[in-house]
């Protein structure tokens, strides 16, 4: 589904000459990263602040380009298309959930969903309050974003991010800024998703959100440092996810930590 | 939600096709200017400005120049018509001129000579039609104009008083405390009551004017000269002339040079003033717009980065920013305009002492250069809003 091959980003940097002997006029956002996530699994990504967790997500959402590198998404190279093309990917196969929630201030919820089918295709108020009402947000579908709750705007977010039934969910921190209650009900949500079979790559600082997902990869200086898959019947089959899900909850499953080299 | 489906995007749409629609474009343009209406308001307010001043100038700049035509005219003769050699002008001239003007204008009759007062001294009387002359010469400060004297009456100069407008520097000379007093000419005299003084400091403040009919009537002298006042463009003008030439062929027609230039040098001036006032302040409000709009920009680029990381393509982004452009520089030419037909309406009251006409057709030239104005104005922004990375803005920086 989502196959990263030797992946480099380099941010220009803001100063140069660091005196530690690599390219001083550049930071290795991520360096020559490799990374496979099959269909349907959910993958989570830790790490520390600036250690390129964002930045994956960025290129897997086709929102930033690679310096160097293959980003294939449903069998698609999308390193080198036109910006064109990449917008058309975006809005057909990818839904975003944002930390910030990142909804437009002047728009209803109902129309902040109808944005989101509008970039794809065209617009069906009837199908965008339906999908607040699956998030619980049916009574709530004419209300500005500045008059819902963090949580609340959070669930805007969800509905917009499957409004066009996309093939891959990209959660950066989904519940970064919600309370106890509403984080639970927005992974609820999407446990839901992965037991639908949609691929979720999910960015996260929580251990414990962590855990929900197949598989969890944590990131240092732009390399994958570590990798850890929730149950150890699980490894190696791109079917791990449906499988486990079969068996039911994942308390009952064990977890395999596995070291990882740079390039694996 | 449903699970993820293996048909493509078209399926979506094609499910959606039956669904009603009203338009997101529309609708965003709407819910921004409502909700943002504090930016809004700034920009429509420099356009409103640009286009009441726009509309303003253009009302005065088209109706200017037949307004201060009317002013000129209230200066005197632009056209003077003398007798070949001399000679007296055929009877019938001045039916010719009025025939020709047509109502463009008015004209008066002049005869002059040199008559002597009772004490001998030479002294220039002219005869006129007091009132064309009083039309004519608007600017003459007379203390009071004598009455009109038919021919009929005139026929008998001795059966009555004869009165006549006295140049304040010929007054001393034929009359103390404005009594009545004897003109002779030729061995004839005419009895002369001064019925009041004129002064323009030119050489009308020495001269006596008596009524046309008293002036043929005493002297058997038709008149030489006649002063025309012709209302027109230059063009307008140059006919009249043409056709006063052909007309009265006994005459020199000449242009009275000084009140034609300066008319033309007056116009052309005013009007490069008006369009100078115009241009600046139409680039003043440009500036205002164009950094309302940057601002804009500036304000809303997180937005911009959101629809572009939902799917938004380039050129949908700049058609939303330039449609809002749009809209509002036709919103503000509407409003500036409605303003400026005020305003060019009191100008021309204050100044012209008449309402400036208020010309409809100055709307669509408002309405398309204020749109492109705010068109102009957005490019920069636009060229802004292409380089927003949805990337950087949405994690913050």
């Amino acid at each position: 589904m989502i196959q990263i091959k030797d992946v480099t980003k380099l941010y220009p940097a803001k100063e140069s000459g660091n005196g530690t002997g690599k390219d001083a006029s550049s930071i290795h956002a991520l360096d020559h990263i490799s990374l496979h996530v099959a269909q349907g699994e959910w993958l989570s990504i830790m790490g520390p602040s600036g250690s390129g967790k964002s930045t994956l997500v960025n290129l897997i959402g086709c929102l930033d380009r690679p310096s160097s590198g293959e980003i294939w998404l449903d069998g698609q190279n999308v390193a080198g298309i036109s910006s064109a093309d990449l917008n058309r990917v975006r809005a057909e196969k990818i839904g975003f959930i944002f930390q910030q929630f990142h909804l437009i201030p002047f728009l209803t919820a109902v129309e902040n969903v109808m944005l989101a089918q509008y970039f794809h295709s065209m617009t069906d108020e009837k199908e965008a309050v339906e999908a607040l009402a699956r998030v619980g947000l049916g009574d709530r579908a004419h209300h500005l974003p500045s008059q819902m709750s963090g949580g609340e705007q959070q669930r805007v977010c969800i509905a917009r991010a499957l409004i066009n039934d996309p093939r891959i969910i990209l959660a950066d921190e989904p519940t970064g800024n919600l309370d106890a209650q509403n984080e639970e009900i927005v992974l609820r949500l999407l446990r839901e998703f992965h037991q639908q079979g949609r691929t979720i790559v999910m960015v996260t600082h929580d251990p414990v959100v962590a855990r929900l997902a197949d598989r969890r990869i944590e990131l240092h200086h732009g390399k994958v440092a570590s990798q850890e898959i929730f149950s150890l019947a699980d490894e190696g089959t791109l079917g791990a996810s449906r499988a486990r899900r079969d068996r039911g909850s994942r308390a009952h499953g064990s977890a395999r930590r596995v070291a990882r080299q740079p390039g694996d | 939600m449903s699970a993820p489906n293996s048909n493509p995007a078209s399926n979506l749409a094609a499910s959606r096709a039956h669904a009603p629609h009203t338009s997101m474009f529309l609708r965003m343009l709407v819910r921004a200017a409502v909700l943002r209406r504090g930016r809004a308001v700034s920009a429509l307010f420099a356009m409103a400005v640009a286009a009441a001043v726009s509309t303003a100038m253009l009302n005065l700049y088209v109706d200017v120049q037949a307004k201060l035509r009317r002013e000129f005219r209230n200066y005197g003769a632009n056209i003077i018509l003398v007798g070949r050699d001399s000679a007296s002008l055929p009877s019938d001239s001045l039916a010719h001129v009025d025939s020709v003007l047509a109502g463009r204008g008015v004209a008066a009759p002049f005869g002059l000579l040199v008559a002597r007062t009772t004490d001998g001294q030479p002294i220039v009387v002219a005869g006129t039609d007091f009132d064309r002359v009083r039309q004519l010469n608007r600017w003459w400060s007379v203390s009071a104009w004598p009455p009109e004297i038919s021919a009929s009456r005139a026929q008998n100069p001795r059966e009555m008083e004869h009165p006549a407008l006295i140049g304040v520097r010929a007054l001393p000379a034929v009359s103390r405390k404005s009594q009545p007093f004897d003109l002779s000419f030729q061995g004839r005299t005419l009895h002369v009551t001064p019925a009041g003084t004129v002064q323009t400091g030119a050489a009308e403040d020495s001269r006596i004017y008596i009524s046309l009919a008293d002036f043929t009537a005493w002297t058997g002298v038709q008149p030489s000269t006649i002063e025309v006042a012709a209302s027109g463009s230059p063009e307008e003008i140059a006919g009249i002339m043409n056709q006063l030439t052909q007309t009265i062929t006994a005459a020199d027609v000449r242009p009275v040079r000084q009140i034609m230039e300066g008319e033309a040098r007056v116009l052309g001036k005013t009007r490069s003033t008006l369009l100078a006032a115009a241009t600046l302040i139409i680039l003043t409000a440009a500036l205002c717009v164009l950094s309302t709009l940057m601002g804009w920009v500036f304000d809303r680029r997180r937005d911009f980065a959101i629809m572009k990381a939902l799917g938004a393509s380039g050129r949908l982004l700049n058609g939303f920013f330039a449609a809002e452009a749009a809209v509002l520089g036709a919103t503000g030419a509407v409003i500036g305009f409605l303003v400026g037909i005020g305003i060019a309406a009191w100008i021309g009251r204050v100044n012209f002492h008449a309402a400036v006409v208020p010309r409809f057709s100055v709307l669509p030239i408002v309405l398309a250069g204020s749109m492109a104005v705010t068109l102009l104005s957005a490019i920069l922004p636009i060229s802004l809003l292409r380089r927003v990375q949805p990337a950087v803005i949405l994690r913050g920086e």
